[in-house]
């Protein structure tokens, strides 16, 4: 299945907002938690656990689907042939690269 | 010799909370051919086209594509495999323009007739627009330019000419009898009757959470219960 690029570079930047948003959202809950139990708020300490690197993906992904319905974009996605939920995750690609790299350096 | 359909949708049923919309409905798209799935408003017209193309799963029934049944239908399934859906609303994306509308759809290597669309359907001048700048006409022939650049082999088409002039309609039905003589299997709903019963091949009443097939439109002018319970005097005399 060809994506047109134009989609294509749409969909990667809406995914990279998304995924920028969701992980200054964790981040911000992350440290605020981080203080409330008496700890130092660190760069690992918001960073790299699996869990929140599952939820960040996930919460970037159900935003991504919120948007395309938002939008009204579901059913010309489907009409290309692609799902919604496969375009919010290949919308994430560069997310989901740089959550490994950080979780790798974590 | 008669093809054998490429969809299939076989004693469909239907039903919202307690209501059943759609007991034994069936739908058939035939390559070549435009169908016209007629019936009141209410009785399912929408839904049994939305559970052929498999954007609402049925409670009841099968539906087949190119003679393969499948479990779970899906749209995105059923259009990589040449099945486009033409809503009654919202196909186009507020974030991009018409022009880049119609080369998202149009297929690589495959010649798809763009330029041919947008002179047909006049749509030169509205290329670099967005579809929140266009009137409800300008968007549905833009809409039918997107099909017809897509090249399915079955389109779906709800109510593809509400909202239009007639002259308007008259150019969209004849885009869509040129997709019949290229082979591809039509089936539109709506309720402008005299232009839908000109330009079809068959007709195909939906009522009563059931469908009839009538045949060709001179046909169906002559079944006694559609004339009765549908055609109205108006169109039956005209």
């Amino acid at each position: 299945m060809r994506i047109p690029l134009r989609l294509l570079r749409t969909l990667l930047i809406r995914g990279t907002l998304a995924w920028l948003f969701t992980r200054a959202l964790a981040a911000a809950i992350l440290s605020l938690h981080a203080t409330a139990v008496g700890e130092t708020a660190t760069p690992e300490s918001v960073a790299g656990t699996l869990v929140t690197t599952i939820w960040v993906l996930a919460f970037s992904a159900v935003l991504l689907l919120v948007d395309f319905r938002r939008r009204k974009e579901m059913l010309l996605l489907r009409n290309l042939g692609l799902a919604p939920v496969m375009a919010s995750f290949l919308a994430l690609s560069l997310g989901l690269i740089a959550e490994g790299v950080w979780f790798a350096l974590a | 010799m008669t093809t054998a359909p490429i969809l299939v949708a076989d004693c469909v049923g239907k039903r919202y909370r307690e209501r059943w919309v759609l007991r034994s409905a069936s739908l058939r798209a035939q390559p070549g051919e435009l169908r016209a799935l007629l019936g009141r408003n209410g009785v399912g017209k929408s839904t049994l086209m939305k559970i052929a193309a498999g954007l609402v799963i049925p409670d009841s029934g099968t539906v087949r594509f190119d003679g393969r049944a499948r479990e779970t239908t899906r749209l995105h399934r059923l259009a990589r495999e040449g099945l486009f859906l033409l809503p009654d609303h919202d196909l186009l994306s507020a974030a991009f323009s018409i022009r880049e509308h119609l080369h998202f759809v149009g297929r690589a290597g495959t010649p798809n007739g763009m330029d041919e669309a947008i002179e047909t359907l006049s749509l030169g001048p509205l290329l670099d627009a967005r579809p929140p700048e266009l009137s409800s006409g300008e968007r549905r022939r833009a809409e039918v330019a997107l099909a017809w650049v897509r090249r399915p082999r079955c389109l779906l088409a709800d109510e593809p000419l509400r909202h239009l002039a007639p002259i308007d309609g008259e150019l969209l039905l004849g885009v869509l009898r040129s997709m019949t003589a290229d082979g591809c299997a039509v089936i539109v709903t709506g309720n402008e009757v005299p232009s839908l019963l000109a330009a079809a091949h068959h007709v195909t009443w939906c009522t009563d959470g059931t469908t009839y097939e009538l045949g060709p439109p001179f046909m169906a002018r002559h079944d006694e219960r559609f004339m009765k319970d549908f055609l109205g005097r108006g169109i039956r005399d005209s």
